[in-house]
């Protein structure tokens, strides 16, 4: 069967990763129990640029986007096989600092997920729990709510619960709290799903905003949105229940002229 | 038309018999609560003066007042809560964190608490006597009233505790996670306090039945009405007070004012617990 989705697939095999190779991620599989969600994935993310992935639901681009961090190992029943390889290093090797990791690679969750605390608070908790000096605090929270554009709208109430925000203004202050680690990529999981046009559109010019000096790997199923905003693009498609990577390239490239027959008419809205 | 009227005329004598159904109901229940109280305080009231609350037990009751009694009940209810406290919430914290790997180990534990939390009080009361009194030689003692107890309330507190946990919204493990935070600073500085209504009811419900406990004391923490001169010392706890005042002729007067305090203690204690777990454990999170 694995033999078969890999013809299926049609999914490119890249040569072993060199060193300076920013992620790579090869002959990735990720299953949850018997069930094969990913499978066979190989694919280059390159530093500074912003990744999209694209495809119809169910395809594994969420559980792609947790091997990335290991918080697949959080998932019960959840297996990953194969490689990934973050600026030199193999991921899923024994004795990777867990925690460091996920300090390099941020998360931006589907639905914001802020701590029932303060604005405040969940800029220090993180910042806190990584060693950041009592002193520094305030200094860096400030940094990253104006990096987000969030600093005006809330510097007069840091002490209010984080829940009283706004949609935008709560995925707005998540991907804040995931920037106070200064973490080198950024995952972001359909941040945008759950807002209106409005907040949409201040996010995208935020990732825009943020393109070249973070990494970002962003889940969409908005196609104008990654053709606005995406430098590259991997396509996720479904094969047998399981889902794999058909395509992936130059933005630019894969809207003006899909090779697959899958894309094409993914991109044309006829299919997923 | 006309259809339709009527059925809407139908709707509305339904309404009303569910309305008048709930609120029978209600002013039933809320009916007895004030006629035990109005009793209690009736009879009770006018037992209870400065005195009473600070004088020696006289004859086994009859007379003098209840102090000794007080200090029993609240030496007994501290050696309770300073064992199941923390055996409590770190059982509770394993059966609902830890257990995600190991679900049959936290289910056996589970069926185990809940035929446990079922058993009759005198049961714990002579298994308590057998192991607590005569095995480990404590004998009636209020170090014996106090471990008997914590067994009994422990059963509750750990499956309120850990349904309380278990509330805790999931997005936020994965949201700590993903920031590199690790398994403890999630759970004492998200999970325990996002959590402390569940805690704060475990320790109610905890410290409650442990007040109102007569038959697990009766063999284990005894009788004695003197003051206590140490935890190995025999002291008698309130409700149990109660409950030997009723069977001497002419006790009822001081058992209705006893009856008077405890329900007041109980009250406190509450209100006591509650705030305490709000403010303090609570504190640091915002419900909204
Ligand atoms: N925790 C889980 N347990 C079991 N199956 C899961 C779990 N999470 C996802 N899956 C399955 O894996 C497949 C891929 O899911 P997902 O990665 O969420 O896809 P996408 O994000 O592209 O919509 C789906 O078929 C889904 O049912
Ligand atoms: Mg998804």
């Amino acid at each position: 069967m694995s033999d078969c989705c890999f013809e299926a697939c049609q999914s490119q095999r890249l040569p072993d990763p060199e060193d300076e190779t920013f992620l790579a991620v090869r002959n990735l599989s990720v299953h949850y129990g018997a069930k094969v969600a990913l499978e066979s994935v190989d694919i280059d993310i390159q530093r500074g640029r912003v990744t999209a992935l694209i495809g119809p639901s169910g395809c594994g681009k969420t559980s792609f986007l947790f091997t990335l961090n290991r918080l697949s190992d959080l998932i019960p029943g959840c297996g990953v096989g194969g490689r990934v390889r973050f600026e030199g290093t193999e991921i899923y090797s024994d004795g990777v600092d867990i925690g460091l990791l996920r300090a390099n690679i941020g998360m931006v969750f589907q639905k914001p997920n802020l701590f029932p605390v303060s604005i405040r608070k969940n800029l220090y908790l993180p910042l806190r729990e990584h060693g950041c000096p009592v002193n520094q605090l305030d200094r860096r929270s400030e940094e990253v709510l104006r990096e987000v554009g969030l600093w005006s709208e809330v510097s007069d109430r840091l002490d209010a619960s984080a829940h009283s925000l706004s949609g935008g203004q709560q995925q707005r202050l998540c991907i804040a709290r995931a920037l106070t680690l200064r973490p080198k990529l950024l995952l972001m999981d359909e941040p945008c799903s759950s807002l209106d046009p409005m907040a949409t559109d201040v996010i995208e010019r935020l990732i825009l905003k943020m393109r070249g000096e973070y990494s970002i790997v962003i889940v969409t199923h908005n196609l104008a949105q990654a053709q606005r905003i995406a430098d590259d693009v991997a396509v996720f498609w479904c094969h047998d229940e399981s889902g794999c990577v058909i395509e992936s390239g130059h933005a630019e490239a894969v809207f003006r002229a899909p090779k697959q027959p899958d894309t094409v008419a993914y991109l044309a809205g006829q299919r997923g | 038309m006309s259809r339709s009227t009527s059925r809407g005329a139908r709707a509305k004598v339904a309404d009303g018999l569910v309305q008048a159904l709930v609120w029978g109901t209600a002013g039933t229940v809320s009916a007895v609560f004030l006629c035990l109280v109005g009793d209690l305080l009736w009879h009770g009231l006018a037992g209870i003066d400065l005195d009473f609350l600070t004088q020696g037990v006289e004859r086994t009751g009859r007379a003098g007042g209840i102090f000794p009694i007080l200090v029993s009940t609240f030496l007994i209810l501290a050696v309770c809560l300073a064992v199941s406290i923390p055996i409590g919430l770190l059982t509770a914290i394993l059966l609902s964190e830890f257990s995600r790997r190991n679900p049959t180990l936290s289910r056996l534990v589970g069926a185990s608490l809940d035929v446990l939390a079922g058993v009759p009080s005198i049961v714990f009361g002579l298994f308590g006597n057998a192991f607590f009194c005569i095995a480990l030689g404590m004998g009636f003692s209020i170090l014996s009233g106090g471990l008997t107890l914590s067994c009994m309330v422990l059963p509750i507190f750990i499956r309120s505790v850990e349904l309380g946990l278990r509330a805790v919204p999931s997005d936020y493990r994965l949201a700590g996670a993903a920031l590199g935070m690790s398994h403890t600073s999630m759970l004492l500085k998200i999970l325990l306090p996002a959590g402390a209504p569940g805690i704060a009811a475990g320790l109610m419900l905890g410290v409650g039945r442990a007040l109102a406990e007569t038959a697990a004391l009766m063999f284990t923490s005894g009788y004695a009405d003197r003051m206590p001169s140490s935890l190995m010392d025999s002291g008698r706890a309130l409700s149990l007070h109660i409950y030997d005042l009723t069977q001497v002729t002419g006790g009822r007067p001081n058992a209705y004012a006893s009856g008077v305090v405890l329900v007041a203690l109980l009250l406190v204690i509450n209100l006591l617990a509650s705030w305490t777990v709000e403010h303090i454990v609570g504190g640091r999170v915002q419900r909204v």
